[in-house]
């Protein structure tokens, strides 16, 4: 029977890979359906050979293994701060089902976390009830924060501007071509910078808290904000200069004025000084 | 120097790029013939790693490896991967663009694993069409590795030397011949590597690739993450004799060592290369009980925190 039967390539690699992708049988789908009919009611021993020191399971056990192990392995790298914060085994736990859900579609590992901050919060613990705990809402977070840094960090953008100094008149001030004011219901950029510096932070109360993500030469940088920075910045970065930002400051979030004029100076000196602006050409 | 028939250069003795040594190789400058690139870590990158890939494009030969196109996938050839992999290959000027003989997932899936193809008639069919048309659009040889396989298959019919060769005359690829996947996939379906070797058309090996594996009692993982076993590095003589000589490439992917430790390895390389190699230290194999992950995920990200001030 299945000794004489060859198997069309696309009919094994279906199979193969549904092993790959579902090793304990656990959905519906049957993979020797995909194969023909003298396969049917055979085993995986009538695709695979037995080797001299291993039966045709364990050959393919190998790969099945490496499936998983390998995904995981990228996710925890993805989101290592994450995995540091749920612990080890809940990651894993997580990690494991939403690679199932959503198995790799790309050729690019770098994508595979993309919808991972998405499936935390559809398949959270409390979705249904109305009142929900805090610990999810900050994994989300941090999920969120840790993937955005990779993306910002390989994204295309000029590097070949002149940053703004002590002398750059005001009207020429425009940020960096990768700048991003992120906002957090709770201590995301210190609870990252902790667990990237080698600290072992706990989890934080919820917060609102601000920040920076900087990319010069290259590198990203992170910086704290306050709320009125975070709008003034994002206005900015929306492309309007700075009398423009200050404008609409004090028009859509009630900034006063006169307190503006007293600070602005102050954060001029401090954001030249920590490269947020580059000098407009 | 060129002895094959493609006429692509013999580079000398190349190391992987990685991510760990990007300032040890900006800064120093060091004395290696070439470098080897993982596309897929470029292909979509615009910032660090492109921004230091072009740096050493200026100072280095370098070829490109990729680990995607599965060529021997039976869903369409993806254009769109095709478009990125050639741009990048215009911008960096490789010595020339390799992959495996593999497929990596169906469906849209992608298992981001070096699958094994049944070899037959219809798989060496379907493989050289595809490379044929690849080879089309990317205006440039295309160079197939061998890959570790942990398994093979009862409709297999084509021992994979013959498969080779047959696809290198089809289509006239060049091959990228790595001597410990031979090992480690002879140990593990039960042929001689010796017997492979025979079988290799060297006049279409423009590469040859070592690395080091772990031997798991009944069977043996390709982990780039250790030394080359004695094994290999015999194969590795064998080879080279047959090639008269070719550009070689130790790779290392997992536990990564400081530069002057992988490159002092692969230059153990030359005392093979000119026989004297009773005077070398190599590793012999150990058997080890930790589970091993196949090949592993070259697959950069770590750098993002690493280049970053918090
Ligand atoms: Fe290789």
């Amino acid at each position: 029977m299945a000794e004489s039967t060859n198997i069309p390539l696309s009919s094994f690699q279906q199979w193969m890979q549904q092993m790959l992708l579902d090793p304990h049988g656990q959905t519906e789908v049957d993979p020797m359906q995909v194969l023909p009919g003298a396969f049917q009611g055979g085993g995986l021993e009538s695709v695979i050979n037995d080797s001299k020191r291993l039966p045709a399971r364990e050959h393919l056990a190998i790969y099945q293994r490496s499936y998983i192990a390998r995904l995981r392995d990228c996710m925890a790298k993805q989101f290592s701060a994450l995995e540091y914060a749920l612990g080890e085994e809940l990651f894993c736990g997580f990690a494991d089902n939403y690679l199932e859900l959503y198995p790799s579609s790309s050729y690019n590992l770098m994508n595979l976390g993309a919808h991972f901050a998405d499936y935390l919060e559809d398949t959270r613990p409390d979705k249904d009830d109305p009142l929900k705990e805090e610990w999810p809402d900050f994994m989300i977070e941090l999920a969120r924060f840790e993937y955005a840094t990779l993306i910002i960090f390989e994204e295309q953008a000029d590097e070949d501007f002149v940053l703004a100094g002590d002398q750059t008149p005001e009207e020429e001030l425009r940020l960096i071509p990768v700048f991003y004011a992120f906002y957090f219901q709770f201590p995301i950029r210190w609870f990252y910078s902790e667990f990237v510096n080698g600290n072992k932070p706990g989890m934080p109360y919820a917060q609102d808290t601000f920040c920076a993500v900087v990319r010069r030469n290259y590198k990203l940088a992170l910086f704290d904000l306050n709320p009125g920075q975070y709008y003034f910045l994002n206005y900015l970065k929306e492309g309007g200069s700075v009398s423009e930002a200050k404008q609409l400051l004090c028009k859509n979030q009630g900034f006063d004025s006169g307190k503006l004029e007293e600070v602005w100076p102050v954060w001029k000196e401090k954001w030249i000084e920590q490269g947020f602006f580059r000098v407009d050409s | 120097m060129t002895t094959n028939k493609l006429n692509l250069p013999d580079l000398g003795l190349g190391l992987g790029l990685r991510s760990q040594h990007f300032n040890h190789i900006l800064e120093q400058q060091p004395e290696v013939d070439w470098f080897e690139v993982i596309s897929e870590n470029f292909m979509d990158s615009f910032g660090r790693p492109r921004h230091v890939l072009k740096q050493i494009v200026e100072r280095y030969p370098v070829v490109m490896h990729g680990v995607s196109l599965s060529i021997g996938n039976t869903d369409p050839l993806d254009f769109d991967y095709l478009k990125k992999l050639k741009a990048l290959a215009d911008e960096m000027n490789p010595a020339w663009v390799s992959d495996h003989l593999c497929w990596t997932g169906v469906l849209t899936t992608n298992s981001h694993d070096l699958l094994p193809v049944p070899l037959n008639e219809e798989s060496l069919k379907h493989v050289c069409d595809r490379i044929n048309i690849v080879q089309d659009y990317l205006q440039r040889p295309l160079v197939i590795e061998n890959p570790s396989t942990y398994a093979s298959f009862r409709h297999s019919t084509i021992p994979e030397w013959e498969f080779l060769s047959s696809m290198t005359e089809e289509t006239d690829c060049g091959l990228l011949l790595d001597v410990n996947n031979v090992y480690v996939s002879s140990f593990n379906n039960d042929f001689d590597p010796v017997e492979y070797l025979e079988g290799i058309p060297f006049d279409r090996v423009v590469q040859m690739h070592l690395a080091g594996h772990q031997n798991c009692g009944n069977y043996i993982i390709d982990t780039h993450d250790r030394e080359v076993t004695k094994h290999v590095w015999e194969l590795f003589r064998l080879a080279w004799q047959r090639t008269g000589g070719t550009s070689t490439l130790l790779e290392w992917d997992g536990n990564i060592p400081a530069f002057d430790v992988y490159h002092a390895e692969l230059l153990k390389a030359k005392e093979f290369m000119s026989g004297d190699f009773n005077g070398i230290k190599s590793v012999e194999e150990e058997d080890q009980v930790v589970e091993a992950v196949s090949n592993p995920i070259h697959f950069m990200v770590s750098e993002t925190r690493d280049q970053l001030e918090v």
